[in-house]
């Protein structure tokens, strides 16, 4: 009897590790053949597509696509706009929606209820809707072809006002009440109590943040207007033309610009999955 | 934490004045003369050839070309939005087939008033309809595409198959049906390449069989409903379909090389930009040959790279100056630096008589033939350009993959339509 349940209990561990393999695999193979094409020559990508030759190390393997990209692309050069682009697009971002959401979630005044909703309403409109709109102002506050011009207009993000005003919308209010008890203020309480509180949400709207403004095509497209701010999507965007692709130099490109997420995420990883559990946001 | 956010705010609000270095600081300063020109290249393979032509043309007039490149959708969405800002380039270099919305938009302007009659005599006349639009001249090309079917002659000898020369002994649709079921037979696994794995291309590529087909893109009123759907269309798509079910096109190809380098394919409808993978691969034995009469007739279709001189030179009174660095873009010098890189068809027919390869006995001088006999067919010239290309894109993945054609192509007509009515694009 013990032996049949052994058994059993065999027979469902190897199921389980088995279609946790599975599902490991739809999200690491994708990884996998983007490093292992960043040291292929174009014509052995092309040739092992389709085939499992496309995620093994295949045919002759050389740094020349890395190499391409930094001599000829000028990787570093993009990598230096995405790189001020979304640190000053995340370090405004993760702030100032704090301070949205805590006044939301924490205090109460007039019409607060209004400006929920009208959030919660904004953030189904998908950001394309309005982009002209936004370009149009941008233009006329001089800020083109800047670096402001690129990080300031997407800072302020409907879900993540909504993220931190759930977050703190659950935190105990006697918790400022006895704050303001003491004498400090409420700008006071945010800095000092409110925030320390809440690095799980400041984790995820760092991480998303990064990846929302890591991987922005279309505002760039119109706001570059000549090589000076031109980030790294637009100048992976041009390794495919419509006569020839640089597959190698596209893999190699697009691993090097993966690197920052992956680091990122390896050291927020408790945090935003502490936030996610809590919060419930998926994909 | 507190501290640390602190100094992070006042670090980024001090900092925010000395990164702001939008176009508010740059004065427009009218030139009386100006001595240089502002130019946008929708970029592609050829950037090189084109930093060549402009190095030559600054050498030979005395200015400055600054040029920049963008890929194709940025070079259209930087272009829409250019007026607003103020950076309209002088001059743009791109696909024939965007000129005419920006030229409705009031971006482009006509050289009717520049191009001699001597120089439209001697342009081909696939290039003179490609640069013309409601009547006006508004573009020059250097070159045309040639468009037939790339064949591995070996293979067409081993199964037995008639290799035509001309487009005036093309296969009749009995023979390149023949023609498809012997190279099958004869081990050829997938007998045609029509580049699948990017269906966006077929929208050019296949015209010869629709315009064979008797079909057509767009009605004559603007409008697609009854063109992109009708009898014709609707047929060669279903042949289309026909040749993925037998086999003889392979429906689920992600690669480029089915034809020059894994050898699966006999024949690919490919034109003149895969010159060199064809020749370095095959040698001689990649050829060309005439796409098949599926009834009526024989067609090859083209269609290129544009110059068009845009509405910012009123402003930059760069008029005259950006007409003669187009002049000079049509110099025998410049045309050969871009056609002896990519292979292309010269558009002036003096020119043309000096290339070997489009010589009678030439490998190329298929596409010379049909250009010269007028049998190419032009995609439609129209604002609403972007719209077909995108419906159309997925409509013939659809249907390589297997999806109905009759209702595929109704649904693109619809939604193809809605936009041109909705702008007016209609005639």
């Amino acid at each position: 009897m013990k032996a049949e349940n052994e058994t059993k209990r065999n027979i469902k561990l190897a199921v389980d590790y088995g279609l946790y393999t599975l599902i490991a695999c739809v999200f690491v193979l994708p990884i996998i053949y983007m490093f292992v094409s960043a040291f292929k020559t174009d014509a052995q990508i092309v040739s092992d597509m389709s085939t499992v030759k496309a995620f093994l190390p295949t045919g002759k393997l050389s740094f020349d696509n890395f190499v391409a990209i930094v001599d000829q692309v000028k990787f570093f050069r993009f990598f230096k706009n995405s790189a001020l682009v979304t640190l000053l697009n995340v370090s405004l971002a993760t702030i100032l929606n704090a301070m949205a959401g805590y006044c939301l979630g924490m205090l109460d005044f007039k019409s607060k209820k209004t400006i929920i909703s009208l959030i919660i309403a904004l953030s189904i409109v998908p950001s394309e809707a309005v982009v002209l709109n936004k370009f149009m102002i941008v233009n006329k506050l001089g800020m083109i072809n800047s670096l402001l011009g690129l990080a300031i207009p997407s800072v302020g993000y409907p879900m993540f006002i909504f993220l931190y005003y759930n977050h703190f919308k659950g935190m105990p209010k006697e918790l400022v009440e006895a704050a303001i008890v003491d004498g400090e203020t409420y700008g006071g309480v945010f800095w000092k109590i409110m925030l320390p509180l809440s690095k799980p949400v400041l984790a995820t709207v760092t991480i998303m943040g990064f990846i929302r403004s890591w991987g922005d095509l279309l505002w760039p497209t119109l706001v570059t207007r000549d090589e000076t701010w031109r980030t790294l999507p637009l100048a992976l965007r041009a390794l495919s033309t419509d006569v020839y692709i640089y597959w190698g130099q596209i893999f190699a490109f697009s691993s090097l610009m993966t690197l920052p997420v992956l680091i990122l995420f390896l050291v927020f990883q408790k945090q935003f999955i502490a936030s996610v559990t809590s919060s419930g946001i998926k994909g | 934490m507190r501290k640390a956010f602190t100094i992070v705010l006042m670090v980024i609000l001090a900092v925010l004045p000395l990164m702001a270095n939008g176009n508010s600081e740059k004065a427009v300063v009218e030139q009386a003369e100006p001595t240089s020109i502002k130019v946008w290249v929708s970029s592609g393979s050829e950037d090189g050839v084109y930093k060549k032509v402009f190095d030559n043309l600054e050498a030979s007039l005395g200015i400055t070309v600054v040029d920049e490149y963008y890929p194709k959708d940025e070079l259209d969405q930087k272009l829409q939005v250019s007026p607003i800002v103020g950076d309209t380039p002088d001059l743009i270099v791109c696909d024939y087939l965007m000129v005419p919305s920006y030229y409705e938009a009031g971006l482009i302007k006509s050289i009717e008033d520049h191009i001699s009659d001597s120089l439209k005599e001697d342009l081909i006349p696939s290039v003179v309809t490609e640069t013309s639009y409601d009547g006006h001249t508004i573009s020059i090309a250097q070159f045309d595409a040639g468009m037939g079917l790339w064949a591995n002659k070996q293979m067409l000898i081993d199964a037995g198959v008639r290799i035509p020369t001309s487009y005036k002994d093309a296969w009749t649709k009995e023979e390149f049906e023949d023609a498809l079921k012997k190279l099958k037979a004869n081990g050829v696994e997938y007998p045609l390449y029509i580049r699948q794995n990017k269906a966006a291309s077929l929208y050019f590529q296949y015209m010869p069989f629709i315009a064979s087909f008797n079909g057509e893109y767009m009605n004559e009123d603007g409008t697609v409903t009854g063109a992109i759907n009708g009898e014709g269309t609707l047929a060669a798509f279903e042949y289309l379909s026909w040749m993925v079910k037998e086999g003889y096109i392979n429906g689920k190809c992600d690669y480029e090389n089915g034809f020059y380098e894994r050898k699966e394919s006999a024949l690919a409808l490919l034109g003149h930009w895969k010159y060199s993978d064809h020749v370095n691969f095959l040698g001689d034995d990649a050829i060309i040959i005439p796409c098949p009469d599926m009834g009526n007739g024989v067609f090859t279709c083209s269609g290129s790279t544009v110059w068009a001189m845009t509405s910012a030179v009123d402003k930059n009174n760069s008029e005259n100056l950006v007409w003669k660095v187009m002049e000079g873009a049509l110099s025998e010098e410049n045309i050969r630096i871009v056609t002896d890189f990519n292979g292309a068809i010269p558009s002036r027919k003096t020119v043309m008589d000096g290339v070997d390869n489009l010589k009678e006995d030439g490998r190329l001088y298929l596409y010379r033939e049909q250009l010269e006999a007028g049998i190419s067919v032009l995609r439609p010239l129209t604002p609403a350009h972007m719209t077909i290309y995108a419906e159309m894109q997925n409509a013939y993945k659809d249907v390589i993959g297997g999806a109905d054609p009759k209702s595929v192509l109704d649904e693109a007509a619809k939604a193809i339509d809605e936009v041109i009515l909705d702008n007016g694009w209609n005639r």
